[in-house]
């Protein structure tokens, strides 16, 4: 196989709703904070959206789409047929007919001004870089909230931005346009749908802004 | 061959240790995707041949150096608790900066407490699979840990990784191309969901600070090796057993896995009779059962020492 060339697209992730991807909670919680604490770079305890986490979300976005030509498996698992386009760009689950990865979605690191509000609002207010969201189960009988269902979750305030870099390696006999078509598609249908977690409760709406595509020499 | 530094700044988390062996690897895939698999193979024919294009070493945070061996393997001076206590100390000692390097480099073999650095960062993060019909995580077995590296900028005061590397003359250009594209692919494992993503700091600078000396009487190599057959055989060594996997396309013939392979260590240090080459080691050839025509590298990147114990 040889390189063909490499799409650089890049983008600002603009969080519409407070945003939450699970980190561990090793040595970040204290005393009297969440539990449930978002994923933060390790040195710099920053707030970021892993790769992993948008490429997952939007390749399972894809399959679900009828016109991607996936298949999903009855028990829910990702596309193994490494023929369809979202294997060939996604990589195929499995060993079976596998081809390399032409899509790699970096780490999404916040941007200078984001850092610089959540930093003012650390200094001014406590704020560690996320909000900190109760959420509470109602009892069906009482209507009223129900017992031990009271919790707290830390979530990257609605407003943040990060930088989005997504890097295409295109071989000699790709079809460039249909690749380029369901990244897009699957860019576009992150947009309509959430990342992160609880997304149905209204969590994790992104858009994305200055969406650039370009070749990189 | 000349020597030049390398500086990279990681974007994110890495997953697979900046080890020349690996880095080496990835280059290669670049060449052969670039150039196509003939290149590649009259490349590979000049390592065999024990004429290497350029000779790698591992990749170090910042500045640092890895502590020769014989720094925490010396011959104990007495029997007393103080020296071994002493000792214990020195085996935690990983790193060095450039001057206390430079004088270990030169015979030295008391280092102060001080010099040692906490420079690379280990954690777990957790990550998980949608199940594409319910679109939700937390399925049994869907819940996987990976186990991450960062640089320690905050004690370093820096985020960068050197790596040092001896090339022929006229290679140059076509080095800082590999590495240019292997900054665009990203290095080593889950780069397609961004871990080992980095940008080149600069450009290639050359760099003299591994001169010959009059006194030095072996080397310390900062790569992994395997030993050649004429390699000296007399002075401070460790052992890794490393687990080779096949990369770019031959990930999926089916048996990614190269056979285990025995090196010696970064730090390793031996007594050299005469003049100190650039580099020691060699290819290392037989190691892939689904691909006869694989080979890893083992090339040392040697840096001349005075070894006095």
């Amino acid at each position: 196989m040889i390189i063909k060339k490499f799409i650089a697209i890049t983008g600002i992730i603009h969080c519409e709703a407070g945003l939450r991807i699970g980190g561990t909670k090793e040595g970040i919680v204290e005393p009297g904070g969440s539990e449930n604490t978002i994923i933060r770079h390790p040195i710099t305890l920053l707030p970021y959206i892993l790769g992993s986490s948008i490429k997952g979300k939007m390749r399972s976005l894809l399959e679900s789409d009828a016109s991607s030509g996936a298949q999903i498996l009855d028990d829910g698992k990702p596309c193994k047929c490494g023929r369809c386009l979202v294997c060939k760009v996604f990589g195929s689950h499995g060993m079976s007919n596998k081809e390399i990865t032409r899509i790699l979605v970096r780490d999404c690191s916040i941007t200078p001004e984001s850092e610089s509000v959540l930093r003012t609002a650390q200094e001014e207010r406590g704020i560690n870089f996320a909000e900190i969201k109760s959420e509470n189960i109602i009892n069906r009988k009482t209507g009223t909230a129900a017992d031990k269902g009271l919790r707290t979750q830390e979530r990257v305030p609605a407003g943040t931005e990060f930088n989005m870099n997504i890097t295409i390696k295109l071989f000699k006999d790709d079809d460039e346009d249909n690749i380029l078509k369901i990244v897009n598609k699957g860019i576009d249908l992150l947009q309509k749908d959430y990342l992160g977690s609880s997304g149905s409760r209204g969590y994790g709406k992104i858009k994305i802004n200055n969406l650039e595509i370009r070749e990189i020499n | 061959m000349k020597t030049f530094r390398l500086k990279i700044r990681p974007h994110s988390s890495f997953l697979t240790p900046w080890q020349a062996d690996t880095i080496f690897g990835s280059l290669c895939w670049i060449l052969a995707w670039r150039e196509g698999t003939d290149a590649l193979t009259k490349f590979l024919q000049e390592y065999k041949n024990g004429n290497p294009a350029f000779v790698l070493s591992d990749g170090f945070p910042c500045d640092l150096f890895p502590t020769p061996l014989h720094i925490s393997l010396r011959k104990s001076k007495g029997d007393n608790i103080e020296e071994y206590k002493r000792t214990k100390e020195l085996k935690k000692v990983s790193w060095l900066s450039p001057e206390v390097f430079e004088s270990v480099r030169r015979g030295a073999i008391e280092i102060g407490a001080t010099d040692a650095y906490k420079a690379i960062k280990t954690y777990t993060t957790l990550h998980s699979s949608i199940n594409r019909i319910t679109g939700t995580t937390g399925d049994e077995g869907s819940l996987f840990e990976l186990e991450e590296f960062a640089i320690e900028s905050r004690e370093l005061k820096a985020d960068t990784l050197s790596i040092y590397i001896k090339i022929k003359d006229g290679w140059e250009e076509r080095v800082e191309s590999l590495f240019k594209d292997l900054s665009l692919i990203g290095y080593g494992k889950k780069r397609s969901v961004g871990k080992g993503s980095f940008e080149i700091v600069g450009a290639l600078e050359p760099y003299n600070k591994f001169d010959n000396f009059g006194e030095a009487n072996g080397f310390v190599t900062i790569s992994n090796f395997v030993p050649a057959k004429d390699d000296p055989t007399d002075g401070f060594y460790k052992t890794m057993v490393k687990y080779g996997k096949l990369g770019g396309e031959y990930t999926f013939n089916g048996n990614p896995f190269k056979k285990p392979i025995i090196m010696l260590t970064v730090g390793s240090i031996f007594y050299v009779k005469g003049d100190n080459k650039p580099f020691y080691g060699r290819m290392v050839e037989g190691v892939s059962p689904a691909k006869p025509e694989v080979v890893h590298y083992g090339y040392a990147f040697s840096v001349p020492i005075k070894i006095d114990i």
